[in-house]
Order: structure tokens, then C-alpha cells, then sequence
């Protein structure tokens, strides 16, 4: 090999090996950084994409969109469900498929998983947690291609992700790319992003750099959508959630929406320097207006556990049911007073 | 293949790899920066009830917008992670709005510093921070405990010295943010504090982020800090040049065009002259009448400027101590009540100085500048003309304002505003 081959092949194995590779001078760093950040949200998306599928639901019946709320004549449109599909993740190669429960939601009468390679596949529900908004649906098949998980410890706010679905177009995958916003929305179990999610991608993928799955895109566990436009705000059932709670909806087992107590009392917001939970109005109709709660209360413990404040009270009350009874103490003027209140159950 | 080309090739390969590696990285590194900046920052966080703050020293003074605080003296404040804090209102800028609080028995607090705001670039990435939907602070939205947990969302800067209603030099940004973001920072990728986000564009009462926020920039928060922490909770007044009457044209950059300046007046005793071209304020330079006035908004009361402006003899030096914005008058409280600061318009007809914000003007789409021509019909000769007229209704009732706009590189127009009128809110 003569010397000037010999020369640039070192020149060349030295530019590989050299930190930083090709050295970037200030000037060109910001282009490439802009192209570095488009590539890799690409090639993140590239890696969920076999994984990703289409879910297409044919329904007797919709849920009402809007359960328990008041809502005016023409907001009932911007709240229903839009026609196409949603979408899901395969979580096994033999074709168990995530999605949110939402999705699967209402009376079903059939429910259909296209796969990126275009081929279609009729699925059913195995299980859902209504809790957690997610359904885990079966699909025949054989070696699908499956995710990889990320390690819940890796999770970071400001750490980049991508929201990964396929709808409207069930050939290609959609990208919006983002950030963690927040890591432990109700209880840690979802984590919060400003990828764009929407009734396209829920049930998809939230993928980080890698590729690795991180979420599923879902809205949040109550019983209808709190959109009609992406505002920033999504939230992702969080991956370390989605490995607890597979084995059950493997075996076919649901989890309901829990039955959440309720008393029946609006707080003093403006009562700062209070030691205790100051009562404002007090609802007709409830435990605690049976149990003889009066606004201007301060409600100082629950069942004997001192109460701190407003919130410290809801975490108490929380750890109970609807149906049960509870000591409140309350302190009214001069005096502690003791009622017994039983508690109802909590509106949605 | 021999030996030679299969070394040139391993050698090749390992060169574009290298590169591949390189930009893998940048990215990597773009992404460790915001993770510590949003770690840091989040730690200096502050929840205000509806709304956010961030702590700027570590005894306890944090900034959030006036309108979070408003018509409030003491508030209960939550660090990240729950921390509690009693927080006295200190000073406030209601038109600017921005507020100082300070939390009571606070020390070895972890703070923001201070960024320069003047040194953005559109372009540049930004983070707010905020609790929007209050789904860091209220375990209602879940019904699960509240983790304290701010909002971190990634943007850009989309624009600089932005005048809306009365934020007039307002950082632009995408980074989103909705109802409970206000008040709290937006952050460099430096980690410093350069705005207070507070206002949000919406479309069809969606009062949800869609790509346009503004932010009060922590340039203009600086000239008052020192007399917001004097201020014994009350409001720190903004500064004027009252007695110029711009020329509401596009200049082509070449600064705020003196047309005329009333004979008397403090920008007449100050030496302004009709047909000065104002081309800066201190290290800014005054491409506009519309910054000059964003500008001359951004400063409080009392504060010395000089003003440079440049004649036919050449370039002069005015220094300025600023005048005090506005005029106090009694008011009716039952009376309608439009929410402008108004002065008569050269030629005629009532010209609009500040639009405040959160009043029927602001909701109705009056802008800082327009010229009121006529109010329901009948012309609007001057601004005692305009406020008898405005006496005659009740608050709720409607009326239509004939207006003219200007507006850059194109022809003034005229427009029918229909405004429905509220009550002095206070």
C-alpha cells in the first residue's frame, strides 16, 4: 500500500475515532444541531413505527362524550368522538395489542388492527383498566414486532419525546415530538408531555430518542376527553404502570373505575394561617350536609388523625369508600364538636 | 477485495460514522441541558393557588404577574414538593403586570437568577415553567393526592418586544401555556430567568394554548425592582414623555417621528421639538413609533432616560426624568367604564395610549394607537367629548366606536368597533 493511501486512511480512522468526530466549528453547529434534532425524532419514530398500528372500531352505541356535565347543545359536538381510526401498540409477537380503553369504549361490535405492513386482523378485548385508561386487545398472529420498554428510572422531565400513531393513514406513522412536562400526574401512574396528542394517536406509542417505549398515549382515565384542541397538555399511561397491570389484563381481568367518596363540601380558599380545612358552602343532598357540617366550620380531624390543611383532609377522606361513615371533628367558634358523617359517592 | 480498498473503505466508514455519532450527540446534549435546566429551575418554582411565581432570592422575593395577585395581600404560597409559605404582596405594576411578593420566615430558598431578556434571538429555545389546568397543586383533577409538580414545555422565542394591550415589549414564545402558567418563568437555556409569562392568544373563547404566548420581559421587571420592593404593597407608577403627538406612519426604521409637541408641556420643557425623529432610549435603538411607546412603557415612573434624537443639524442628547403615566381622576364607580388612557389626537378625534388589560376595551380589540373618530354615530372631536359621551350609558350597555388604525407599510384603515362597556373593576 503505497504512503499516500496509507496517510488518508489514517486521516480518515482518526476523524472517526476523535471525540466530537468531525470537528464542528461555532458557525456549524447550529445547523447541525437543527438537522441532528429533525433526524432524530425521525429515526426514534423509525424504530416505534413497525409497532405502531391502526385501530378501527365499529360501534352500536358511543359513550356520551361529556357523563355527568352539563354541557350546552353545541359543545356536544365539539366533544363527540371523530370518525377514522385511533391507534395501538403490539405488545407481544403473538398479537397482544395496547390501547387506550377509551378507544374501545361504548357497545362494540367489532373491532379492527392494521399493522403497518397493511395487513388487517379482527381483535378482541381481552381486558381494560378503567383506571389507568388502558384495553389489551388479541389479534392472530406470529412474529410481530415488539417494543422495547424503557427503564422507568431513565425517565426525565425536559427529556425529549415522540407521540407515535397511524390515523388518520393507517400505511404511515405520525410523529409530534416534545418534551416530559411532568412525571407524576395521579399517583406516578401518568406522565405528562407537550407532544401533541389527539384522538388520532391515543393509544399509540411515547416514545423516547432511542426508540423505546416510554407510554401510551391516552387522555386520562376519566370517562370522556378533555379536548376538542391539543392545548399542550398530554398525558401518558406511564411504562412502568402499563408492566404492572399487563399480566392482569392478560389473564382477562379488568380493573373498574374505583368508587370515589365524596362529603359534600366546598372549600374556604381565602382562609390562609388556618390549622385545618375551613368549610365554605356546604351541598344540599349530602353526607355532609346530613351529618351537620356548617360553612364557616374548620374541619381539624378525620376519625381522630389531625388535619393539616384542605388537601391533607381530601388525601384522608380519599383513603375511604363511599358507603362508609367517618368521624369529623370540627372546630365551630370556642368549641371541638364530633359528628358522623357517611360518605356518598363521588360525582364524575 | 484487496487489502488497500478494504482499509479506505473501514477507514471511510468510520469518518461518516463519526459524523453520525457527532450529531447524535449534539443531540444528547441539547437534551442533558434542559433536563438541568428544568431540574433547577423547577426547584425555584412557586405555586400561587390559580396561579404560578418563581422565587428570585433565597430570602424568599418572588415574582409573578399582578392579575394573580390581584385585589390580593397575602397569599399561601407552595414551593415544589409542598413546601408552605405565607406571601405579603409587596409592589405591583398593574399595566405591566408583574407583582413582588415576599414569603414570610423564607431563607436558603433555591432561586432563579436573573437572565438578559435583551439578549434573546427569535429563534432561540426557551422553557416555561407553570401549572397550568392546576394539575401540579390540586388533587382534584385526579382525585389523588397533589404532587407539587410543576409544568416544564418547551418552545422558541417567536418574537421580541411584542405590544400587546398593556404588555408593550413582550417576548413572543410557542412554548405552551395555558390558564395556571401565568406568573410563572420563562427560562433560558442558561437556566436564567428572562420573562414572566402571563398572556395568552385565543380563538373562540378557547381559552387553551395555541402558539402564541407572551411573556413580561424580566429587562423591563429589573427597572422596577428596586421601587416595587419600597412600594409597601401599592403599585409603582409608569413613566411618560406626555406632550408628543407621533406621526403614526412607518418611519422605514428611521425612529418615532415628532409631529407635534404641545406648547407647555413636559416633553416641550424637556426640548423635544416637532419633527424630531427619536432613534433611541439609552443602549435601545427606536426603530418605530410603536416602540418607542412599547418602551417608554417598559420604565417606572421618575426614572432618569436619555433620549437621543436626531434633527437636520445633527444627533442630540435629551435627558428625561420620566414623567408619571396616566391621569388620576375621580371616578364613578357605577359608571361605564371603557378601560383606556386617552389623549386628543393631532388633527382630531381621541387617541388611545393604554389599553388596560382585562377591561371591555381589551376584550372588544382596541389597540394602543387607534384614533377614536366617532362613538355611535356622533364624531369625537376630543377626549372630554368622548368621556361625556361614554357618561350617557350604563355599564353592559353596547356602542359602536368608528376608529382608524394605522399600521406598517400600508394605508391607515378605518374600522367599526363595537365595544360592550363594563364597570371600574378597580
Amino acid at each position: 500500500m503505497n504512503r499516500l493511501s496509507l496517510a488518508l486512511a489514517f486521516a480518515f480512522i482518526l476523524a472517526g475515532l476523535a471525540p466530537g468526530g468531525r470537528a464542528a466549528d461555532d458557525a456549524g453547529t447550529a445547523p447541525a444541531l437543527a438537522s441532528a434534532l429533525s433526524e432524530a425524532f425521525g429515526s426514534a419514530a423509525e424504530r416505534i413505527a413497525p409497532c405502531v398500528v391502526a385501530v378501527d372500531v365499529d360501534r352500536d352505541k358511543d359513550i356520551p362524550g361529556f357523563e355527568g356535565r352539563n354541557v350546552p347543545e353545541e359543545l356536544k359536538e365539539y366533544y363527540r368522538r371523530p370518525a377514522g381510526p385511533a391507534s395501538g401498540v403490539i405488545v407481544s409477537e403473538d398479537g397482544l395489542i395496547l390501547t387506550s380503553q377509551y378507544n374501545v369504549a361504548g357497545e362494540v361490535r367489532g373491532i379492527r388492527v392494521t399493522t403497518g405492513d397493511g395487513r388487517a386482523r379482527e381483535a378482541r378485548i381481552l381486558g381494560t383498566d378503567d383506571w389507568d385508561d388502558l384495553a389489551l386487545l388479541k389479534v392472530d398472529a406470529k412474529g410481530l414486532p415488539v417494543p422495547v420498554w424503557a427503564d422507568p428510572v431513565d425517565l426525565r422531565v425536559g427529556r425529549f419525546v415522540a407521540a407515535v400513531g397511524r390515523s388518520p393513514d393507517r400505511s404511515r406513522p405520525t410523529v409530534n415530538a416534545g418534551i416530559v412536562s411532568a412525571l407524576h400526574r395521579k399517583d406516578s401512574r401518568l406522565l405528562q408531555t407537550d407532544a401533541a396528542f389527539d384522538y388520532g394517536n391515543s393509544g399509540g406509542a411515547l416514545v423516547d430518542l432511542d426508540g423505546r417505549l416510554v407510554g401510551l398515549i391516552a387522555f386520562v382515565g376519566h370517562r370522556w376527553p378533555d379536548w376538542g384542541m391539543n392545548g399542550g397538555v398530554g398525558l401518558a399511561v406511564r411504562v412502568d404502570a402499563i408492566r404492572e397491570v399487563l399480566p392482569l389484563l392478560q389473564r382477562g381481568e379488568s380493573i373498574p373505575f374505583p368508587e370515589m367518596p365524596f362529603m359534600g363540601i366546598g372549600q374556604d380558599a381565602r382562609a390562609i394561617d388556618v390549622a385545618g380545612a375551613k368549610v365554605e358552602t356546604v351541598m344540599d343532598g349530602t353526607g355532609a350536609k346530613a351529618a351537620g357540617l356548617r360553612p364557616g366550620d374548620i374541619i381539624v380531624a378525620i376519625d381522630g388523625e389531625p388535619v393539616t390543611d384542605w388537601d391533607a383532609m381530601v388525601d384522608i377522606v380519599w383513603r375511604r369508600k363511599p358507603g362508609q361513615e367517618i368521624e369529623v371533628t370540627v372546630r365551630r367558634g370556642e368549641d371541638d364538636v364530633a359528628l358522623r358523617l357517611t360518605l356518598g359517592r363521588r360525582p364524575r | 477485495m484487496r487489502p488497500r480498498a478494504m482499509i479506505l473503505a473501514l477507514a471511510f466508514a468510520l469518518a461518516a460514522g463519526g459524523e453520525v455519532r457527532a450529531a447524535d450527540r449534539l443531540v444528547r446534549d441539547l437534551e442533558r441541558r434542559i433536563v438541568g435546566v428544568a431540574e433547577r429551575a423547577s426547584r425555584a418554582f412557586a405555586f400561587l393557588d390559580n396561579g404560578s411565581g418563581v422565587v428570585v432570592s433565597a430570602d424568599g422575593e418572588v415574582l409573578t404577574n399582578n392579575h394573580v395577585v390581584m385585589g390580593i395581600g397575602r397569599i399561601e404560597v407552595r414551593l415544589a414538593g409542598g413546601r408552605r409559605f405565607v406571601g405579603e404582596v409587596v409592589g405591583r405594576e398593574p399595566i405591566g403586570d408583574f407583582a413582588l411578593l415576599k414569603l414570610r420566615d423564607a431563607k436558603g430558598l433555591e432561586f432563579l437568577p436573573i437572565g438578559d431578556s435583551d439578549a434573546l434571538q427569535v429563534g432561540e429555545f426557551v422553557i416555561a415553567i407553570g401549572n397550568p389546568f392546576r394539575l401540579g397543586n390540586r388533587n382534584g383533577y385526579f382525585p389523588t393526592p397533589a404532587s407539587f409538580e410543576p409544568t416544564v414545555t418547551l418552545g422558541s422565542v417567536t418574537g421580541l418586544y411584542r405590544f400587546r394591550g398593556g404588555y408593550s415589549a413582550a417576548i413572543q414564545t410557542d412554548a405552551a401555556i395555558n390558564p395556571g402558567n401565568s406568573g410563572g418563568p420563562l427560562v433560558d437555556l442558561d437556566g436564567r430567568l428572562v420573562g414572566i409569562n402571563g398572556m395568552i392568544e385565543t380563538r373562540f373563547q378557547n381559552r387553551v394554548h395555541s402558539g402564541v404566548g407572551f411573556a413580561v420581559p424580566a429587562a423591563q421587571i429589573l427597572r422596577y425592582l428596586s421601587r416595587l420592593r419600597e412600594a409597601k404593597g401599592g403599585v409603582v407608577p409608569r413613566g411618560d414623555i406626555p406632550g408628543l403627538s407621533l406621526v403614526r406612519e412607518p418611519s422605514g426604521g428611521a425612529g418615532a417621528e415628532v409631529g407635534t409637541v404641545s406648547p407647555g408641556s413636559f416633553a416641550a420643557k424637556a426640548g423635544f421639538r416637532a419633527g424630531d425623529a427619536i432613534v433611541g432610549i439609552g443602549a435601545y435603538a427606536i426603530p418605530s413609533w410603536v416602540r418607542f411607546l412599547g418602551l417608554v412603557g417598559t420604565f417606572p415612573a421618575g426614572d432618569e432616560v436619555s433620549v437621543r434624537v436626531r434633527r437636520a443639524d445633527g444627533e442630540v442628547e435629551i435627558p428625561v426624568r420620566l414623567a408619571t403615566a396616566g391621569q388620576a381622576e375621580e371616578r364613578d364607580p357605577d359608571a361605564a367604564y371603557l378601560g383606556v388612557w386617552m389623549e386628543d389626537a393631532e388633527g382630531g378625534g381621541v387617541e388611545i395610549r393604554v389599553v388596560l388589560p382585562g377591561t371591555p376595551a381589551q376584550d372588544a380589540g382596541i389597540e394602543v394607537g387607534d384614533v377614536v373618530l366617532a362613538i355611535d354615530g356622533e364624531a369625537a372631536a376630543d377626549t372630554d367629548a368622548l368621556k361625556e359621551k361614554i357618561k350617557t350609558h350604563k355599564p353592559g350597555e353596547k356602542v359602536k366606536l368608528k376608529v382608524r388604525r394605522a399600521s406598517e407599510g400600508a394605508e391607515p384603515k378605518e374600522l367599526e368597533i363595537e365595544v360592550t362597556l363594563g364597570k371600574f373593576a378597580g
